[in-house]
């Protein structure tokens, strides 16, 4: 122990920090886990109530919470969860801190109906729990999350084919995507078609949009935390989906007392896209191919100490490409990209008023372009681009009841992360003519941060929640130091109702370019160097929300100024220009302003639910180098962004559900006039950048659910659904071509029938 | 009963909706672009032995052309120094092709003017001709042994050390004193893969200070008698060549897919086009 003095320094911290009295006997602390009865599963966001005034706190990640109450008087406790029966608990006066740990029972498996707990309309967060968020339109015969959350205010996702969300005008890079801790850098799979997280995986999923805690940082639009299903602690259980693209098999049962494993895989049927696509190769055009797998396992063990300990893997891999033969000439291009994520963690309940996580992360996120072309005359000439991203990282987070109003987070942590965003290789006859890779193409950084915050209750109406992050970013001997000071501050009003003031500081380290002229998942991932600087944003929030028999109405504004923006230099590809140099195709220095206000009314009960949600925003960048240095739309500047949900419950059996999507085309350049060129040819040309929009964006998509008990006595599920039921041809990107210029529409898919068959024993 | 119990009339109404909206379906769109109305293109070689500049307009992207599929307008183009100050006026030799033969000096500043009624006059930037390049070596090595359509020619050149240069070249072929076809091939192997993917223009980069060489050919169908003489033009070219010959590009498939349009680079004031630089020298050969 000698050898490792920060060790003994960090036990001993533990150790005084469980131990602290509070200044007032009065007081006991009460800590302990919320599950779920029949699985063991802990349940994230539970939230406890204190009855007699009204106070109450939130289960974290791990269903795990931490409150004071008065040790003077009896108290009653109401502990609930979206979906589950609510459990009331009394405490007798006196009595000292405690662990408590409280199971509670389904809704849907309660015998007799009571009224389940409700949403609480969230200001900043995006908190629809999973169980609802899959009883969403279905898409190619599964649900998705991610498509899901793309239906609420503020949320957003780029064209049919594009990858990620975009969260508060944000680009798809901005959002720290967490699965169990470990950062996932692209989240969808077959053209963005489904997102890499797997339902039946999936525990929690939680999207922070505004007000963020200081133990989040890293990136400045959002914070999506994915959270993998423990595994069923009490019985086996197997759950089998077929469907038309997609089948999925998840393992899951008990490894001795009190430990579990989930095993889940998933496999792409792409040979189904490729037949639809046949008949237009054969007369010329594009056939297009495609395939993606996932694969997620965890293990959660409860160790005799108290503490637990949960290991868990995600390998997901996507290629798809297209097809093209003409008379002496065939063209073939591949796209392939993938994500690996490790993670082991370690809790620990210390005592009743100190929590403390440890966590190692490992993520691994690759990305490649095959182009080959073929002709009689050149023979096989091909090209390989590929990018990587490697990452490992450490963290040590706490969570301390200081007081009974102040209730601390501080932790650190530190990342190690290799880039090496373009490798380009070319080939002829499969001989390597170039390698456009060098060893300085590799870059190697450090990020570290540590972090405090307080979630402080003044009074019983004020919530206020302060928090500092210091991080620091070393890349080829640079720092790059960060002060994020966060705020929000809550205020509760008579009638249910909440308004929230809330202000960001956020700084990330990466940056994503994305090549604009279709919006194909060609992203390319590159760090903060030298010579391109970190990327920072200011944000500021207010909103109102009322809850109000069943129904939720939330009102938000807000704004946010960005800095240090990346674009790629205007015209330029990572793909085809084989330089080394790719920095030189990077504009930096950019800035961003986005502004906007979003809407959501939520109704949670009765056989019709679902949600309204509707956000009018503006978003603008502006570069030296870019549009002659005049601000122009960003790319996903969409003026309206309306979705409905709507649920039905026909009969315990059967249950429909549809959404409708409209959103305003998002920007695209198109030629501002023709001219001749030196060679005296004619060309189209594009003045300025994004001056012109997509066609409206709309579709509507239903589904049916209907569940069964088979013979051998298992659970089937039905699913049939329509995506895009109308078959409106939404335009992938608009192919503009000829002079005089002429302007097709290519569109994707149009209408898509699904249907799945899932059954669980 | 039964039906409302499966709500039917729900069913009906999305039958409908779907008809009605299925009629959106179509490939072509329709954009009213914003046009900022026609302006003058100025293109143009300044170089060692002169100046070659075409006059023409811009055009309304979604107007056809002129049935004559020329955008050519009548005017007047005067090569300047630095300075503004005319120098001489570009001769017109018709549908709005200009010339000036005179020997210029590398390294001086020059800008091109030009005017033409109902047009805003246009002025270049100022551009400079860059140094020439060292003599060019041209070796005629006779139909290859393994096609015997192609007439190898090889050329050979040293890259002037600390110097950053662009080299060009073009072969025609010469009739009665004037400039024909392009009939000088080249090999991809022996240009490409050395100095990037361009076929007639590549900078110094790998060869920097060296000796170069590539190999051309020239097909048989083009040997005499069909043609008698081959002009190679071979020289430097200044920077914002390779710059606009780039921004030329993107208009194949896969840059579609994978570029945003690449706004094609203009250095004339008040309209468009560009005046570019190059020094260059001729080498006829009796074919």
């Amino acid at each position: 122990m000698k050898r490792y003095p920060f060790l003994r320094l960090y036990i001993f911290a533990i150790t005084i920090l469980a131990s602290l009295p509070f200044a007032s006997a009065q007081i006991r602390r009460i800590s302990g886990i919320i599950s779920d009865e029949a699985g063991g599963e802990a349940l994230p966001s539970a939230t406890v109530l204190v009855v007699e005034d009204g106070s109450g706190t939130t289960a974290n990640l791990y269903g795990h919470y931490q409150i004071t109450v008065s040790a003077s008087k009896p108290v009653t406790l109401v502990y609930s969860y979206v979906g589950y029966s609510p459990y009331t608990l009394e405490l007798p006066a006196g009595g000292a801190d405690t662990s408590i740990h409280i199971a509670l029972k389904s809704w849907e498996l309660s015998t007799v109906e009571v009224s389940a707990a409700r949403e609480r309309a969230a200001i900043g967060v995006v908190a629809i729990p999973v169980s609802r968020l899959r009883a969403v339109p279905v898409l190619l015969g599964e649900a998705d999350l991610f498509k899901a959350l793309t239906l609420l205010p503020g949320i957003s996702s780029g064209v049919e084919g594009s990858t990620g969300l975009l969260v508060r005008g944000g680009s798809a890079d901005q959002n720290l995507v967490l699965l169990d801790g470990s950062v996932v850098y692209n989240t969808s799979h077959l053209f963005g078609f489904v997102s890499v997280f797997q339902p039946s995986a999936i525990k929690d999923i939680q999207v922070i949009k505004g007000g963020f805690p200081a133990r989040y940082g890293g990136r400045l639009s959002s914070v999506v935390n994915v959270t993998m299903k423990d595994g069923n602690t009490k019985a086996h259980r197997r759950e089998a989906t077929l469907g038309l693209i997609n089948s999925s098999l998840t393992l899951e049962g008990p490894l001795g007392k009190n430990s579990s494993y989930l095993l889940a895989g998933r496999l792409a049927h792409s040979a189904l896209l490729s037949l639809a696509t046949l008949p237009a190769y054969n007369n010329g055009d594009y056939l297009i191919f495609a395939g993606m797998y996932d694969f997620n396992g965890k293990l959660n063990f409860q160790l005799r100490n108290g503490g637990k300990l949960f290991i868990s893997a995600y390998s997901g891999d996507d290629m798809w490409g297209t097809k093209r033969k003409e008379t002496d000439n065939r063209g073939t291009t591949l796209l392939g990209w993938g994500n690996k994520t490790a993670s082991v963690r370690y809790i620990q309940n210390y005592s009743p008023a100190l929590f403390g996580q440890t966590m190692l992360n490992f993520n691994d996120f690759t990305y490649w372009v095959n182009i080959q072309a073929r002709s009689n005359r050149d023979g096989l000439l091909s090209m390989r681009v590929a990018s990587r991203i490697r990452e490992l990282t450490a963290r040590q987070w706490f969570s301390w009841t200081a007081s009974p109003t102040h209730y601390l987070h501080f932790g650190m942590e530190a990342s190690t992360p290799v880039f090496r965003p373009n490798a380009t290789q070319v080939r002829r006859d499969k001989i390597l003519v170039d390698d456009f890779t060098s060893p300085g193409d590799t870059v190697r950084a450090f990020s570290g941060a540590v972090f405090v915050e307080d979630e402080w209750t003044p009074a019983a109406n004020w919530k206020i929640h302060v928090g500092l992050r210091a991080a620091l970013y070393r890349v080829a001997a640079q720092n790059y130091p960060s002060l994020e000071p966060r705020l929000s501050v809550e205020y509760k009003l008579p009638d249910n109702q909440r308004i929230q003031a809330g202000y960001s500081r956020m700084t990330q380290f990466v940056h994503l370019l994305t090549s604009g002229g279709a919006g194909l998942p060609n992203d390319i991932w590159i760090p903060a160097t030298t010579r391109i600087p970190p990327q920072q944003s200011d944000q500021i929030h207010v909103g109102w929300a009322k809850d109000y028999q069943g129904f939720s109405l939330t009102v938000e504004a807000f704004a946010k100024q960005l800095y240090q923006q990346t674009e790629l230099t205007q015209g330029a590809s990572f793909v085809l220009n084989g330089n080394t140099d790719w920095e030189s195709l990077v504009e930096s220095g950019g800035k961003g302003r986005v502004y906007g206000l979003e809407w959501l009314l939520n109704k949670q009960e009765g056989r019709w639910n679902g949600w309204l949600a509707y956000t009018l925003s503006w978003n603008n960048r502006q570069f030296a180098n870019i549009n002659q240095g005049k601000p122009y739309p960003f790319r996903y500047d969409r003026r309206h962004d309306l979705s409905l949900t709507a649920l039905y419950r026909v009969s315990s059996r059967l249950k429909l559900s549809s959404n409708f999507v409209y959103q305003t085309g998002h920007a695209i350049t198109l030629p501002g006039f023709v001219q001749e060129t030196l060679w005296g040819s004619f060309r189209r040309v594009y003045p300025t950048k994004n001056n012109q929009r997509m066609p409206a964006y709309h579709r509507l998509d239903l589904s049916a659910n209907y569940e069964y008990l088979t013979r051998k006595k298992r659970m089937a599920l039905l699913t049939f659904g329509a995506y895009n039921i109308y078959g409106h041809p939404n335009a992938f990107f608009v192919d503009s071509s000829g002079v005089p210029v002429t302007f097709d529409r290519v569109t994707l898919f149009r209408f898509i029938p699904s249907f799945s068959y899932t059954v669980r024993w | 009963m039964i039906a409302k119990k499966l709500g039917v009339n729900s069913v009906l109404w999305l039958v409908i909706l779907f008809v009605i909206l299925s009629g959106c379906r179509s490939g072509a769109l329709e954009y009213d672009l914003i046009y900022e109305g026609d302006r003058l293109v100025l293109n143009a070689y300044v170089f060692n032995k002169g100046v070659i500049a075409r006059l023409t307009r811009s055009n309304h992207p979604q107007l056809p052309l002129p049935a004559s599929f020329s955008l050519a307008v009548p005017g007047r183009v005067w090569l300047c120094d630095a300075d503004g100050v005319i120098i001489a006026e570009l001769e017109d030799r018709g549908d709005g092709d200009f010339e000036l033969d005179m020997s210029l000096a590398t390294g001086t500043g020059y800008i091109l003017k030009a005017s033409s009624d109902g047009f805003d006059p246009v002025v270049s930037d100022v551009v400079a001709i860059p140094e020439p390049a060292n003599p060019l070596t041209v070796n005629f090595r006779g139909f290859d042994p393994n096609n015997n359509n192609t007439f190898l020619v090889d050329m050979a050149f040293v890259d002037i050390p600390n110097r950053k240069d662009i080299y060009f070249w073009e072969g025609h072929a010469l009739k009665n004193g004037r400039k024909g076809d392009f009939i000088l091939g080249y090999f991809f192997n022996e240009i490409g893969p050395q100095c990037g993917f361009y076929s007639l223009f590549y900078p110094d980069d790998c060869f920097e200070g060296q000796p170069f060489q590539f190999d051309c050919y020239i097909e048989r169908r083009n040997m005499p008698p069909n043609n008698d003489s081959l002009r190679i033009e071979f020289g430097t070219v200044h920077p914002d060549y390779l710059k606009y010959v780039k921004s030329t590009e993107l208009t194949g498939d896969l840059e579609q897919i994978f570029s945003e349009p690449r706004p094609l680079l203009s250095n004339v004031n008040g309209g468009y086009g560009i005046v570019l630089t190059k020094n260059v020298t001729y080498y006829d050969f009796k074919l």
